[in-house]
């Protein structure tokens, strides 16, 4: 993920005067909480996982690599960064947010140097996402300002948004059939769901006139991104669970529990700078013996609750 | 949380123990070959048994050949959204009499098997609760013989 | 509204041979469950949970019949023991289930989840780290997930299974917490109401042409149902009191809502089989209510019968009833009911249950007559109702539980006079065909005799003669062919030999008796009278010897001997016109030999001279009338009443017989044996005759007719049995029989025995004579007894 390596390698191919290598160290890298998350290739990397508000404080070593000789720059920065990527248009970075620290003023560096950073509590209004075809990050990146080239180092960080406990979070009931063929009513205890809940429910049957051979319940995850005539959906199975063999008469209740802890997801994010939505819906699929599938879809939210011992400023789940 | 519920319904012993509302039987059975030469066909017996109220009776036997089942396809390709499965083979092949050495397309092995088809085919076109709207499925089921120039429509 | 759409034609599923499903599914299992041990014993508890539920998948199967897939869930169900056993042993070490109860459960296909859940669940219970009830009340609420009929039986078999000795019982540490035996009680009839309505759902599925192949199926898997019961049945806390109020209603709620015959006929069953006796004796009337609201075609018969006889050898076994507990009348209310219930029953069904019920009356009510006759009269209007005219004709099964019914109380009563008092015995018998009605008064004919009983009162004798009817008279259903002789001899003699137990110790009542007796059998016609009435003679004619030995108190012995004589002449009477001319003769000189001992001369003379009016007219026969001559004279012989008149013309009778016999041997033979009438016959006075002279005429004539013999054998053989008689009278001192005779006798004997061919008829001869020669050298010899001094031999 970290981009700006390749250009260090380039540079030092070439061979071009001074190169200096940049490391950025945080603060409280032994304490603060790590989280791995793949990038588009797979790679797991370990991150620094902030909350919103949390305080991004640090060191910038610049390393010069040839003893001796000097670097000329026009400036050293170190900026906090939020950026909305679409895939599909690549290097068009929205940046929601940026904050710059000058660390240095235009001159040169004779030997390697420590400065040190600090953005104080800092808004970070949306959760870090890595989607299908967008992706929210947060990084800091530290610049040295150069004629030809600038010498960039990048720290990507992963921010969690946490919510807490809804205020209304009515269960979902519904009936729904085919007219004289099928009536069934689903039950979810609950419309909004943190991400180590269990979805609990229940399907009621009301008139069963067709062969049903089983059922199942998946979540999918809707990813839209883009506006207007632009707009791309993308939809991925989390998981698809059984919860019925066989086929039920009239009256019968079948049990749902899904736990969600053990799958990869992420909150619920509608509309986030009008750049791109991630949803998650129950589907709920009869099947039967002629494998033709009956469906019904319900969107459910999905939200971080703060885990015991960690501090954030805590939003309410709109 | 692990073994967290919401309450069941609580199911009368009425509907625990009641037959099962969706009981659909077709069956193709009793080939029987007619006719000479071009005018020479196969028909079958095709026996509906059903608790479903769409089909207004609860049992109905009527005789269909190949050529009906297609006309019957074809209605439902043309009035409904409904993906009407394949039919079994034509065996243009078999229609030939020059190039069959045995009976052709009035072989028992192959009217068997065309049989057994046929049975897939009906089954699957009857349990299929949009296909069950169309007037055409209903009159192929149910009347002694089918009218060719009725009026499409829905029953419910 | 749902959306829709049409998927791709569904795989024709390809009927595979269920053997080589079977090993294909095993193979998997076996190379699964291997996986999951190895990765159980390097505690790789993921990998071995994932391996387990790959071997579990292929308990989805839809293509096994219930048969293989039992075999299949039995080597599954094996396998997961070694599971449950490594988790029991890692959770004792500490570690905690509940996340492993949670983890379990992202499993995606709802078959290898839930068997999973339920391992997991067991050890989770066993860690006892949350209430049992909880769990238990979570895993069967689970299972709800499985409809499929035959892989939800076998699932919530195994939780059944998996959870039987973790059940919270009576003995429960922490009621409270874990809950009581009502939680486990509320567990399986949950669990047993489900695996019911599956059951019964099964018979729903597949072809309807394949009906009776599924009912083969479902009752392949009844068992598994069944064990819901056995798991109730060993609850602790499931005593009486909690089996009435909670278990049994919980029970039949699900078996009568079930109306499926199957089930209903296996649970019932099942009920009686598996809960003790006592609970039964408590819950009768739930029990019997619920079978009079099964379906038509559960043979309720059956399962009445099996508690019925149950019950029966209960209170047999431990002592009476409970006084309180109206047991019969419990049944005998229910039986109506559930027969009136069910007007399509077979009627030996419901004559079935009345021998049950029977049987429930003599065994545990035996004093109680009252409930056996109304047993009787249930079925009685069971027939009415029915318009039941034979019922051998209506149904040869329903005659086979009449049979046994009225069999019963015969055989349970000790006497058949306690069955007469049974009003509605004899009724009922006149519903049987023909011959069903002679075989059962066979039956009870033998059983009064087997048990001697006495029937001491007119009134028992036609009560009884009228329940055997059909061996007493005519019938009118009778088949016009005739009976095979010899069964009808042994019939009859069977009857006949009734007339010993027609008895009392009262001489009057015992004579109504025997009139009573005699009314009844003279109506039987001829060919039974033979059998019948002998012994009826010889009853009476005992009687008669009886009040002559009672004159000194009954000043009326003699008319009420007139009366009995009058009764067996006329009953001999009616003998010998039905053509019985030898045993009419016979009776009449048995009568006589009554009458002599009563000493009524008349009469004796009567009954002598009515045989030899029966010898005289109907005796023709040569060989009846030897055997009758030699009879008449042996009587005559044995009587003492006989003035010198009469027995003169009664001895000249006897003389004028024998010697117009047809042989001349049998003349012989005759004429010798009359001799003895004139020598030890006595007169009036009791004194034997002793007239010589009349005895040598006798012998003389036997001599002369000897003489005459052709065969000269024959001839030797006559004059040796001659020579004995001389020889007889000589020694008893008949003056008129001198030596002379004898030596004569000897000689001649001597002359002709020699010129015998010597075959076995002369060493016979000879050796006979040669007897009486030894005889009378010896008496030569002897001081005292005759003497033979004049002879020589």
């Amino acid at each position: 993920m970290t981009f700006p390596s390749i250009f260090l390698f380039i540079q030092s191919f070439f061979g071009f005067g001074q190169t200096a290598q940049i490391d950025i160290v945080l603060d409280d890298k032994s304490t603060r909480p790590q989280i791995e998350v793949k990038d588009e290739e797979g790679h797991k990397n370990q991150l620094y996982l902030f909350l919103d508000g949390e305080t991004v404080k640090g060191q910038v070593h610049i390393n010069l690599k040839t003893p001796g000789k000097k670097l000329e720059h026009n400036g050293i920065k170190v900026e906090f960064l939020g950026q909305i990527e679409m895939f599909y248009d690549r290097g068009n970075h929205h940046e929601f947010t940026s904050l710059v620290r000058e660390l240095a003023p235009p001159g040169e560096m004779t030997r390697s140097q420590t400065f040190q950073f600090e953005f104080q509590n800092v808004e970070k209004s949306h959760e870090s996402y890595n989607g299908i075809n967008v992706r929210l990050r947060y990084l800091l990146r530290v610049t040295i300002v150069r004629r030809l080239a600038d010498i960039t180092k990048e720290l990507d960080l992963w921010v969690h948004q946490y919510s807490i406990l809804p205020k209304i979070n009515n269960s979902i009931k519904m009936e729904v059939g085919i007219e004289d063929c099928l009536h069934i009513e689903f039950e979810y205890s609950k419309s909004k769901y943190y991400l180590k809940d269990a979805i609990v429910g229940k399907i009621y049957f009301l008139l069963v006139r067709i062969k049903i051979k089983h059922m199942e319940l998946a979540i999918i995850k809707r990813e839209s991104t883009g506006t207007g005539p632009n707009v791309y959906n993308e939809s991925e199975t989390i998981t698809k669970y059984e919860i019925m063999d066989g086929a039920p008469v009239r009256g019968e209740s079948i049990p749902i529990r899904l736990f969600l802890a053990g799958f990869e997801l992420a909150p619920t994010m509608r509309d986030i700078n009008k750049k791109f939505s991630v949803r998650y819906y129950l589907n709920l699929v009869l099947v039967d013996e002629e494998e033709r599938r009956y469906f019904k879809q319900q969107e459910i939210t999905l939200w971080r609750k703060k885990e015991d011992g960690e501090t954030a400023e805590q939003y309410l789940v709109s | 949380m692990s073994t967290a519920r919401v309450a069941m319904n609580r199911q009368g012993v009425e509907d625990a123990y009641a037959e099962p509302m969706n009981f659909l039987e077709i069956d193709v059975l009793d080939p029987q070959t007619h006719g000479l030469g071009r005018a020479r066909y196969t028909d079958y017996e095709i026996r509906l048994r059903t608790n479903l109220p769409v089909f207004k009776v609860q049992e109905a036997v009527v005789r269909r050949r190949y050529s009906d089942f297609e006309w019957l396809k074809n209605e439902l390709e043309r009035d409904s959204k409904i993906l009407v499965p394949a039919l079994p083979g034509k065996a243009i092949m078999k229609q030939l009499p020059l190039l069959t050495k045995d009976e052709g397309i009035f072989e028992d092995a192959f009217i068997e098997e065309r049989r057994k088809g046929l049975e897939v085919f009906i089954n699957k076109i009857a349990g299929h609760p949009l296909a069950q709207n169309e007037r055409c499925l209903h009159m192929f089921l149910v009347d002694r013989r089918i009218d060719r120039n009725y009026t499409p429509g829905k029953i419910r | 509204m749902f959306s829709q759409n049409f998927p791709m034609a569904a795989a024709t599923i390809v009927a595979e041979d269920q053997d080589k499903l079977l090993e294909e599914a095993l193979t998997v299992v076996k190379a699964q469950s291997l996986q999951m041990k190895r990765c159980l014993d390097k505690n790789k508890l993921m990998d071995a949970l994932k391996h387990c539920s790959t071997m579990l998948s292929e308990l989805r199967t839809a293509m096994m019949s219930p048969k293989t897939y039992y075999e299949l869930y039995m080597t599954v169900s094996d396998e997961l023991r070694y599971l449950e056993m490594y988790l029991i042993d890692e959770f004792e070490k500490g570690k905690r289930v509940s996340d492993l109860y949670e983890l379990v459960q992202y499993a995606g296909n709802i078959i290898p989840r839930l068997y999973l859940l339920i391992t997991v669940g067991a050890v989770y219970i066993k860690a006892k780290e949350a209430p049992k009830k909880d769990i238990l009340k979570d895993l069967v609420e689970m299972c709800r997930g499985v409809q499929h009929p035959l892989r939800g039986l076998f699932l919530r078999n195994y939780l059944l299974s998996i959870t039987k000795n973790v059940l919270p019982d009576t003995s429960e540490e922490n009621p409270q917490r874990d809950g009581s035996f009502r939680e486990s009680i509320d567990f399986v009839l949950l669990n047993f109401a489900e695996m019911n309505k599956l059951w019964v759902r099964m018979q729903h599925q597949g072809h309807s042409r394949d009906r009776e192949k599924r009912e083969r199926e479902r009752q392949e898997l009844r068992i598994l149902v069944g064990t819901n019961l056995v798991r109730l049945s060993q609850l602790e806390g499931v005593d009486a009191a909690c089996y009435d109020e909670t278990v049994l209603p919980g029970i039949l709620e699900q078996v009568v809502s079930c109306k499926d015959a199957i089930a209903q006929e296996y649970l019932m069953e099942c009920i009686i089989q598996v809960f003790p006796d006592e609970y039964h004796l408590r819950t009768l009337p739930k029990f019997l209510a619920a079978c009079a609201e099964l379906h038509k075609a559960v043979n309720v018969k059956n399962i009445i019968i099996s508690l019925l006889d149950r019950l029966a050898a209960f209170a047999t076994r431990d002592g009476s009833v409970p006084e309180e507990l109206k047991l019969f009348e419990i049944f005998s209310g229910q039986v109506a009911t559930v027969i009136e219930a069910r007007p399509d029953m077979p009627t030996e069904d419901m004559l079935a249950l009345q021998v049950s019920l029977a049987k429930l009356a003599l065994n545990c009510y035996k004093d109680k007559l009252e409930y056996m006759d109304k047993v009787l009269r249930n079925t009685a209007d069971i027939f009415t109702r029915m318009k039941t005219t034979n019922i051998d004709a209506d149904s040869p099964a329903a005659a086979k539980e009449l049979t046994k019914l009225l069999k019963l109380p015969l055989d349970a009563y000790p006497d058949v006079l306690t069955v007469l008092r049974l009003e509605n015995f004899t009724p009922l018998i006149a519903f049987f065909g023909y011959e069903s009605r002679k075989h059962l008064s066979t039956h009870i004919v033998r059983a009064a005799i087997d048990k001697k009983t006495k029937f001491a009162a007119p009134e028992s004798v036609t009560a009884l003669l009228d329940m055997v009817a059909p061996l007493i008279v005519d019938q009118e259903d009778q088949p016009a062919e005739k009976d095979d002789p010899e069964d009808f001899a042994e019939e009859q003699s069977l009857v006949g030999r009734l007339v010993s137990l027609f008895h009392s110790e009262q001489p009057d009542q015992h004579y109504q008796i025997l009139s009573t007796a005699r009314k009844h059998f003279g109506n039987g016609g001829e060919t039974r009278i033979r059998y019948t009435l002998p012994p009826l003679i010889f009853s009476a004619l005992r009687l008669a010897v009886l009040y002559s030995s009672l004159r000194e108190q009954d000043e009326l012995w003699e008319k009420k001997c007139q009366k009995i004589f009058q009764f067996c002449h006329q009953t001999i009477t009616a003998l010998a016109k039905a053509d019985f001319s030898e045993l009419a003769m016979r009776l009449f000189l048995q009568a006589a030999l009554a009458a002599d001992k009563t000493g009524v001369e008349n009469i004796a003379y009567e009954f002598v001279t009515q045989a030899i009016q029966i010898f005289e007219e109907d005796i023709s026969e040569s060989k009846a009338q030897i055997s009758a001559v030699s009879l008449l004279i042996g009587t005559l012989e044995a009587t003492s009443c006989f003035g010198d008149d009469n027995f003169d013309r009664l001895s000249t009778k006897c003389a004028l017989h024998a010697s117009k016999l047809l042989k001349k041997p049998d003349q012989c033979r005759a004429i010798s044996t009359l001799s003895h009438l004139f020598w030890s016959g006595s007169n009036a006075e009791g004194e034997e005759r002793r007239d010589g002279k009349r005895v040598l005429e006798c012998l003389q004539r036997a001599l002369k007719i000897a003489d005459t013999c052709m065969d000269a054998s024959m001839n030797v053989h006559l004059f040796v049995e001659l020579l004995n008689r001389y020889v007889y009278y000589y020694e008893r001192g008949n003056e008129m029989v001198t030596l002379k005779y004898i030596t004569g006798l000897i000689e001649l004997i001597t002359t002709n025995i020699a010129s015998m061919d010597r075959n076995d008829e002369y060493n016979q001869i000879n050796a006979n004579f040669q007897n009486i020669i030894t005889h009378i050298k010896l008496k030569q010899k002897s001081a005292d007894g005759p003497n033979y001094a004049g002879i020589t031999v």
